[in-house]
């Protein structure tokens, strides 16, 4: 029996109140129903998501390793973040200038690094989630800049903080924006990459192994069931509808587990299938998402 | 008339019982989240989330994920304020049929709070978390955590 991850408990036990007193239902209940199960079982709101996003640090690593020269010119300018003054765009200018960061952090740029921390620190100040971080984290941050690992775990677990809080305060569409905007972002890096290095045919796996993350992060936007996003959402529809036209093939192998160092080697393979015309269409409405975002 | 007077006392009172909970049950998380967080160390790098559900004996709450090529993750589960309460087991997920096979079940290795899955194509994963059956616990908090290192 699976949890449902989204949890209403005061929504459901008002729920259930008020059928209870409707006239038009009768006394008996119904032992089968969802509900019922939900107020037995949860008597608790813990609020989480069922589906892991990718971190844009990782993609950024990926770009790194495939040779590609940092390119600023791909990044969302600093000088820009003032014009976001509602919380939607702040939440997914935040996931943007995180990937930013993200990827600033993988060339060891540390002007810009210093630049783009800031950048994150304020939208996250606007959007009262500083609380989230770790005080001493600048000062952390600026000691550490040039050492690359210390800086993706930093920020890293700033993100983790930040993310944990919204949902402790039940702002779980904010996390979902944040996400979104990372993960916008990221792609617009990868597709761009590509684009100027249309041999480089391991970026243009990586690019299509993203398939169920655009499936995943469109439903989680559904789910958040804000007015406000449907634009976002239709933009993403687009950009789903060609990812779904990637063609992914798995096949299982025995996994290999080394008890002593705590560590499990999966063996299984996965074959994608992913043509230029495609990446160029991928671009195209990633583009679209990603102006949308940022202008 | 009653009846919706009587309906909106019953809303109130719900929401009152309601919210001392939710503080207790957020309470709960947070300090399970600080327990799996001192496992996403250096080399590792958290994916920026946290991932948490509320679960009773005998069920089990699951998360999805894509494990990249050329990665290696940790994924660390616990319940409560104690270690070793949580069963997590790792699934690979085939993105055509959903079909799962099983990869990793910590009930077989000593319920090691954490594992690392080094990751060489890249694969579709369910994770799964339950309350272990040892530990007596009716109920908790489930968190998981991720980090990757390349």
């Amino acid at each position: 029996m699976k949890v449902q991850f989204r949890l209403a408990a005061v929504m459901v036990i008002a729920f259930a109140s008020m059928t209870a007193c409707s006239p038009n239902e009768g006394d008996g209940g119904d032992s089968d129903s969802p509900i019922q199960e939900t107020i037995d079982v949860n008597n608790f709101r813990v609020k989480g998501q069922n589906f892991m996003m990718p971190s844009p640090m990782q993609i950024a690593n990926m770009i790194q390793k495939s040779g590609s020269n940092y390119n600023k010119a791909m990044l969302n300018p600093v000088a820009g973040a003032s014009k976001y003054t509602e919380s939607m765009k702040q939440a997914l200018n935040l996931g943007v200038y995180g990937a930013d960061l993200g990827y600033i952090t993988m060339y060891s740029n540390t002007q810009d690094a210093l630049e783009y921390y800031k950048t994150v620190n304020t939208l996250a100040d606007q959007l009262k989630i500083t609380a989230s971080f770790d005080p001493t984290l600048l000062k952390r941050f600026s000691d550490n800049i040039a050492n690359k690992d210390s800086i993706m775990s930093l920020v890293g677990e700033a993100f983790r903080r930040s993310d944990n809080f919204l949902r402790d305060s039940e702002q779980d569409h904010l996390a979902t924006l944040i996400l979104a905007g990372g993960w916008v972002e990221s792609m617009y890096f990868a597709l761009n990459t590509y684009k100027a290095e249309p041999n480089n045919q391991d970026m243009a796996i990586r690019i299509g192994e993203q398939k169920t993350t655009s499936a995943g992060l469109l439903k989680l936007l559904v789910e958040s069931e804000k007015p406000e996003f449907a634009e976002l959402i239709t933009l993403m529809q687009a950009l789903d509808a060609e990812y779904q036209k990637v063609e992914i093939k798995y096949t299982f192998a025995d996994p290999v587990h080394d008890e002593g160092a705590h560590v499990t080697t999966i063996n299984g393979t996965t074959d994608v299938k992913i043509s230029p015309e495609l990446l160029a269409a991928l671009l195209e409405k990633v583009t679209a998402v990603r102006n949308y975002i940022v202008n | 008339m009653s009846k919706k007077i009587f309906g909106l006392v019953i809303l109130l009172a719900a929401g009152i019982t309601a919210l001392a909970p939710n503080t207790n049950a957020q309470e709960m998380c947070a300090n399970t989240a600080k327990l799996c967080a001192a496992h996403i160390v250096a080399p590792f790098v958290s994916d920026g989330q946290t991932y948490r559900a509320f679960v009773t004996a005998g069920q089990d709450a699951q998360f999805n994920a894509t494990f990249f090529a050329g990665t290696t993750y940790r994924v660390a589960g616990a319940t409560g304020e104690t270690e070793g309460n949580l069963t997590f087991s790792l699934y690979s997920v085939d993105p055509n049929t959903g079909q799962h096979d099983m990869i990793f079940t910590n009930s077989q290795h000593n319920n090691a709070p954490y594992w690392d899955f080094k990751v060489n194509s890249t694969v579709e994963v369910a994770i799964t978390a339950t309350l272990n059956p040892a530990s007596g616990k009716e109920s908790g908090c489930a968190v998981v955590l991720v980090g990757f290192k390349q």
